[in-house]
């Protein structure tokens, strides 16, 4: 993994690692204060209804619509954030998750492989369970880069998007609709090895717009890997390895020369 | 009363994504805020106004709190929280030229709202729960510069 391309300004602020493990028999309010009585000198940030379940089907198959049936309350998460939010943690009955962001320094996956390591150790003696290991152990992974590629480095406004990003072209139609206002796109590619399906990579972008009207493109790129029964580590690092490879290859060159690219 | 609650809708291109709220500080430091805000609300006595204004109702307060937590929860801007004479509670958000009042009256009796929109110059107004659909047109305006 030492070859992957490296910028010296990346446009990330945000840098997620999570976990989806076999879910525990339950997660609701009661989980949640336990789990955030483990995080001393964190913050609750908030308490909202689990994330659905991530899910993969092998290329070509549809994912169903999801049944959800149950008595009782519902699954929460508890969203937890560290002093000066650097840190943001999830837990829920079937993920944790650790989240870095961008305060001063850049955030790394080199960062946030640990803490999520943290995480987990934290909210299993909380729930007095084992994590990521018998019998909840981990099914999927998933590694989320969020980028802020902001107007007047390398493109003007939303109508140069093709200047971003490759999956775009110069004139997105014929006359009159050579340049589009916006665009808001996303696309995934199987990951394969030896024709095994391994998960998917995800682009996805959106624009965005602040009140004081600068533009920004939210670059997401998101890798999910299958853990089947491979070290959950050399899996996390084959996500990083997917997003960062992904993203050098969806961005055009003249965007890796703004940020610097060094390999 | 029924509070407008706000669903962001969110593709289903990377369903179960691990995604968590974005300004999570601001967050924790603007529900404190209101907290604090509420709390003074509670300890004026009566003719806090120097004339015949009344306490603060605690019905009115409570569902202050409960309103001002359901709208950060849908990223609206932090509102402002002011007294109002007869002992409801006020409301205010605004957001570039449209601002938005919410008045509870004490005892959460009822709740009325008026919308302005500089902009536009239109002005919404109605009373909860019965005006609920301009009351979300008025949200909409709002989050619309938020």
């Amino acid at each position: 993994m030492t070859d992957l391309p490296d910028y010296e300004r990346p446009p990330v602020v945000e840098v997620a690692v999570a976990v989806q493990f076999v879910p525990l028999p339950q997660f609701g309010m009661r989980e949640a204060v336990a789990v955030s009585r483990a995080f001393e000198g964190w913050d609750v940030v908030d308490v909202l209804p689990a994330l659905e379940p991530m899910v993969e089907p092998p290329p070509g198959h549809v994912v169903a619509p999801e049944l959800r049936f149950g008595l009782g309350n519902p699954p929460v998460r508890v969203i937890l954030s560290s002093e000066g939010s650097h840190w943001v943690a999830q837990v829920q009955q079937d993920r944790v998750a650790a989240h870095e962001r961008k305060i001063a320094e850049r955030p790394s996956f080199g960062n946030v492989s640990p803490q999520l390591a943290n995480v987990a150790a934290r909210a299993a003696r909380a729930l007095d369970t084992p994590l990521l290991d018998e019998p909840h152990r981990p099914e999927m992974v998933e590694v989320v880069y969020e980028n802020e590629i902001l107007a007047g480095e390398g493109w003007r406004d939303l109508s140069e998007m093709d200047q971003v990003l490759r999956v775009f072209s110069d004139a997105a139609g014929a006359e009159p609709y050579e340049a589009f206002e916006q665009a808001q796109i996303g696309f995934a590619y199987s990951l394969i090895e030896d024709d095994r399906f391994l998960g998917r990579l995800r682009v996805i972008a959106d624009p965005q717009a602040d009140p004081s009207g600068s533009q920004s493109i939210h670059l997401r790129l998101i890798s999910r890997r299958i853990v089947d029964n491979h070290d959950l580590d050399s899996v996390l690092e084959q996500c990083h390895a997917d997003i960062v490879l992904g993203f050098t290859a969806v961005t055009t060159e003249r965007m890796h020369e703004i940020w610097g690219r060094k390999k | 009363m029924t509070t407008a609650t706000i669903d962001y809708v969110t593709s289903d291109f990377a369903s179960g994504a691990t995604v968590a709220p974005r300004k999570v500080s601001q967050y924790v430091d603007v529900t404190q805020r209101i907290r604090d805000r509420l709390d003074q609300l509670r300890e004026l006595p009566g003719g806090w106004d120097h004339e015949q204004a009344k306490p603060i109702d605690p019905d009115a307060l409570r569902l202050a709190w409960t309103a001002a937590e359901q709208f950060l929860r849908a990223r609206l801007p932090e509102p402002e929280l002011f007294p109002v004479p007869d002992g409801g509670v006020q409301l205010e958000w605004r957001a570039g030229p449209v601002e938005l009042e919410l008045e509870i009256e004490p005892g959460a009796r009822a709740v009325v709202f008026v919308c302005d929109d500089e902009q536009s110059g239109q002005q919404i107004d109605g009373e909860l729960p019965r005006d609920e659909s301009r009351f979300g047109l008025a949200l909409a305006r709002l989050n619309a510069h938020a």
